[in-house]
């Protein structure tokens, strides 16, 4: 890389390519680069077939002006070389840089918004280090300390119920409004959860642990306080199982707020250590998440899951039926067997949905078989992009935004992912694409313009 | 002056047929464009020096339509004549 190479070693390289000895090989270039001096300076061009065009230029005289004295002096007209690359070559010499096509820029963009773009590219790269799940807990543990601790957690707020909102989006368009305004619901709840926390001064530990803790129970209970006339166990105790049968180790909002509680008390001795905390959240949620996968057995999954239908004495059969529809049918049509019953049993299948993260399989995991065929998973990185996964996978590189739907509760812009990313693999069959199928691919490619299209 | 009279004028005052000088100027171009991907630069001391450079991707107006395009980043080859040819060519 970047060196100098002179005629020895040119002579030398030659003689290894065309296997001519290397005497030939170091007359031949003398006498063609003597040639090439000789018919130039003749005043003739020079053409060499798949290497260039050696050319003569006259240059007219022209006035300037002597910087030095300031006396106007005439250059005298002489002539000049240049050298144009024959096509081959240059084609060759830019192969890296050859896949990039030239882009139309629209009219309303300009330089500034093209400098904004380019800092919150440089923002976001700067954050490069934290995974989605320690950005999440960092923060959290912002909102904690910084005193404008409203604004910015009601963003963070806002985002993550859009999120829940997006969730079910998928699989199931009737539901969509209700499961919108219970997503509102959810934020609104936030909202009040955290007005005590923008009173509340910064050196107490127990106001700033409260909004937290409310924060906890704040995802979770809303599937339990809604049904409450049951004869259900205290809200408390509840949540906690909650997130255990999730089988998913996404950042989860149930398995979050668990350990944010945790954050909120461990950052109160160390207290410069944002970054640490966020660290020390990421680490505790991954192994909280890993060990409810292994130690949780099936039939405890089945077991909980009975019990939380099971206590609505009155409606135990038509439960029993929700079961067996949620084992074969898709999710919309719970949701039609759900709204067929009263509002309080379809309540919290609905927010349960709401609840699941990114995923809408996700609340089918106790009792689809979901166990039996374990979910794929691969990482984003550098050179590993969505459509890499889906070629790899698929065998369509087309069908890329599958695998964005399936994870767009944790992916942004589709050119934007953060490597380091771990992604669900969805199964085609469930969204039922073939794709040997030339007009589902096409389905896709419409998808992927779709989904480029949200982010104008 | 083509590529044949140039082999032609080569093989004449080289011991060389004009095939080999055929195949030995390929095999040039494929040293050279070898050579240059990797960055290297390549020096002749009578003509000069061929060297691999990066132009930057740049926002271009396009001459008819007018709009604003986003052309990519390129490697292209620049040639810089030694001083000696350029005293010869004065």
């Amino acid at each position: 890389m970047n060196e100098k190479i002179t005629l020895p070693s040119l002579v030398n390289l030659l003689a290894a390519k065309s296997g001519y000895p290397k005497k030939q090989c170091e007359e031949f270039l003398r006498e063609l680069f003597n040639t090439v001096v000789n018919t130039i300076t003749e005043g003739e061009n020079v053409k060499i077939k798949g290497f260039g065009t050696f050319k003569l230029i006259d240059v007219e005289p022209r006035k300037s002006v002597n910087v030095n004295t300031g006396d106007e002096i005439e250059i005298p007209g002489h002539r000049k070389i240049t050298f144009i690359p024959a096509k081959e070559l240059a084609e060759e010499l830019n192969a890296p840089f050859a896949m990039f096509p030239t882009k139309e820029i629209d009219d309303d963009i300009d330089d500034n918004t093209i400098e904004a773009e380019q800092l919150s590219i440089q923002n976001s790269t700067d954050e490069y280090c934290l995974t989605d799940d320690e950005a999440e807990a960092e923060t959290t543990a912002e909102a904690e300390t910084t005193a404008g601790a409203g604004a910015e957690a009601e963003a963070h707020i806002a985002a993550e119920a859009t999120t829940t909102a997006e969730a079910p989006q998928a699989p199931e368009a009737t539901g969509e409004a209700e499961v919108e305004s219970e997503a509102q619901a959810i934020a609104s709840h936030y909202e009040e959860a955290l007005r005590p926390a923008q009173g509340s001064n910064e050196s107490e530990s127990a106001p700033r642990r409260g909004p937290q803790g409310q924060d906890t129970i704040g995802l979770a209970p809303e599937p339990i306080p809604t049904p409450a006339p049951e004869p259900n166990p205290a809200p408390a105790p509840d949540p906690t199982p909650a997130p255990a049968p999730e089988p998913i180790p996404t950042p989860a909002p149930e398995p979050t707020p668990a350990t944010e509680a945790n954050c909120g008390s461990f950052s109160q001795p160390a207290k410069r250590s944002r970054f640490g905390t966020g660290f020390f959240c990421g680490i505790v949620t991954a192994a909280a998440i890993i060990a409810a996968i292994f130690f949780l057995p099936l039939d405890k999954m089945h077991e909980f899951k009975q019990s939380l239908f099971g206590n609505k004495k009155s409606h135990t059969e038509l439960n029993d039926s929700v079961v067996a529809t949620e084992a074969k049918a898709l999710p919309d049509s719970i949701v039609k067997t759900d709204s067929a019953k009263s509002e309080k049993t379809a309540n919290p299948a609905q927010i349960e949905n709401t609840q699941a993260p990114a995923t809408a399989s996700n609340d089918l995991a106790p009792t689809v078989p979901s166990d039996q065929k374990p979910k794929k998973y691969d990482t984003i990185g550098d050179r590993r992009f969505l459509t890499t996964m889906a070629q790899e996978h698929y065998g369509n590189f087309n069908l890329w935004p599958y695998i964005y739907e399936e994870n767009k509760g944790l992916l942004g812009h589709p050119d934007r992912i953060r490597p380091g990313t771990k992604v669900v693999i969805p199964d085609l069959a469930k969204y039922g694409i073939n794709p040997k199928n030339p007009a589902d691919i096409k389905k896709a490619k419409a998808k992927g313009v779709e989904i480029y299209s949200r982010y104008k | 002056m083509d590529n044949k009279t140039l082999i032609d004028i080569i093989s004449q005052n080289t011991s060389s047929s004009k095939e080999d000088i055929a195949s030995l100027v390929e095999a040039l171009t494929v040293v050279v464009a070898e050579s240059l991907q990797e960055g290297d630069t390549i020096a002749v001391p009578s003509l000069g020096n061929f060297e691999p450079k990066m132009r930057l991707e740049r926002i271009a107006m396009h001459p008819s339509s007018g709009k604003k395009l986003l052309v990519p980043p390129k490697l292209t080859l620049a040639f810089k004549p030694s001083s000696t040819l350029k005293q010869k060519l004065r």
